[in-house]
């Protein structure tokens, strides 16, 4: 009669320290993969948002440097103040004011018409900036 | 001489329109102008659902689909017929209306809402060449009775409204504001400008790439268009690249070289057509096109400002 072989305790330990290295690969596999899709995922979200011209940091363009209050579903207003001569042909515009600067941002408080100066001491502006884009 | 100051304002009013975003700003008495301006807006978005095509029962689909030879219209609808004939025709029939089927079997059947980024688009794209146009394209036989409101075209001669009905929008709502200081009309893209007081507005031109400004005009008046394919751009059904500018010859979408084209002219339709025609004869014949100005984007990024004419 043969006694029962006991299992040897060192083999026993290299499985165990087998199977917990390969758990521990599955894991780290798993991690990276899951780490380099959703970085692939948010940089071609970005990308295409750049390439089709809407970079995210510019904010949404002419509309909202324009555009202070909401009238309706789906449509933007604004009032904008500005001066000129009733009575004279010549244009009161300041040619030279042609940065954004001249026109209001979006940061700008909605301008209130009611407040607006009607006298002579109000500073003369041209016409606000638009932009031409392919729509 | 000038010898008192009055104090007029800026009305603007921003909404969203034919697939982007239109804008109507004027300056003159705010009380006239806030219902002047919702009036035309309205109309504006009166016309988007008679001239859609991705409505089945928009005028425009109608007609489209109508069988016969002759069919009445309403006069907004002729208009635009003999506008799309006026644009042909000026342009040696590049910019051409009825590639309507073109368009479609290249997959552009609904309102896109997304795009293809353009170096992805521009690295699949076939070699560069400038567009051509049929001498028996369909257009030429079209026409329209403006008095009776009528359009003569063979069945099956398709429509597409683009940017032509952009432009003459621009230009009739302009009219309407004439006697106001200033106005810009922003009709999706075809802008048109002009007012009594002929007050210089500073007008930027956007990069394709990224939105940055390329340059900037200052025009107290007349019409500015951008075309280009940047934006509205997918793989076809074989993964080709596709856009909605068309080589009327081949009847694919055109890559000439240029991605995009700012067109300055009297009018907002004249300028739509001069930007598409620009666009599609591709870097040697664009300049042609520009007598009062634009700027033209090549697919290298770099760019050429024609200045605006004095």
């Amino acid at each position: 009669m043969t006694m029962p072989q006991r299992p040897d305790p060192r083999a026993a330990a290299r499985e165990r320290a087998a199977l917990v290295r390969r758990r521990a690969r599955r894991i780290r596999v798993r991690v990276a993969s899951t780490a380099v899709v959703l970085f692939a995922a948010a940089f071609s979200a970005l990308y295409a948002q750049m390439a089709t011209g809407h970079d995210p940091a510019l904010g949404s363009g002419t509309t909202k440097q324009i555009a202070a209050s909401a009238t309706g579903s789906g449509s933007s207003s604004t009032t904008t103040p500005t001066t000129s001569d009733t009575t004279d042909d010549e244009p009161t515009t300041d040619s030279a004011a042609t940065d954004d600067d001249s026109s209001p941002s979006s940061d700008d408080p909605p301008a209130d018409t009611n407040t607006s100066s009607s006298g002579s001491s109000a500073s003369a502006s041209p016409p606000s900036a638009v932009v031409t884009r392919q729509s | 001489m000038s010898t008192a100051t009055s104090t007029s304002t800026e009305t603007t009013v921003t909404f969203a329109c034919f697939g982007a975003h239109c804008s109507i700003s004027a300056i003159g008495d705010t009380d006239v102008l806030e219902a002047t301006i919702a009036d035309l807006q309205t109309e504006l978005l009166e016309a988007h659902d008679r001239f859609t095509r991705f409505e089945p029962t928009s005028e425009l689909s109608r007609l489209n689909a109508d069988p016969r030879s002759r069919v009445p219209v309403s006069a907004p609808m002729a208009e635009f017929v003999a506008a799309a004939i006026e644009v042909a025709i000026e342009t040696d029939g590049l910019v051409d209306a009825t590639v309507l089927d073109g368009l479609e079997s290249s997959g552009y059947r609904s309102d896109l809402r997304s795009s293809l980024p353009l170096a992805l688009a521009l690295g699949l794209a076939p070699a560069r060449r400038p567009a051509t146009a049929p001498v028996d394209a369909p257009w030429r036989r079209i026409g329209v009775d403006l008095d009776a409101c009528a359009v003569f075209r063979p069945p099956g001669v398709r429509l597409d409204s683009g940017g032509i009905v952009k432009g003459l929008l621009a230009d009739v709502l302009g009219g309407r504001l004439r006697d106001h200081d200033a106005y810009a009309i922003d009709c999706a893209g075809d802008l048109r400008l002009g007012g009594a007081d002929e007050l210089t507005r500073p007008v930027h031109v956007a990069s394709p790439f990224g939105g940055e400004m390329l340059h900037v005009f200052e025009l107290a008046r007349g019409g500015i268009a951008t075309s280009g394919i940047g934006r509205r751009s997918w793989l076809d059904a074989n993964a080709r690249p596709a856009h909605h500018l068309l080589d009327p010859g081949s009847g694919r979408p055109a890559f000439t070289g240029i991605i995009q084209v700012t067109a300055l002219a009297p009018t907002a339709l004249q300028a739509e057509a001069r930007s598409k025609a620009a666009l599609l004869s591709g870097p040697s014949g664009a300049a042609g096109w520009l007598p009062d100005g634009g700027v033209v984007v090549y697919d290298d990024g770099s760019h050429l400002v024609l200045p605006e004419r004095a």
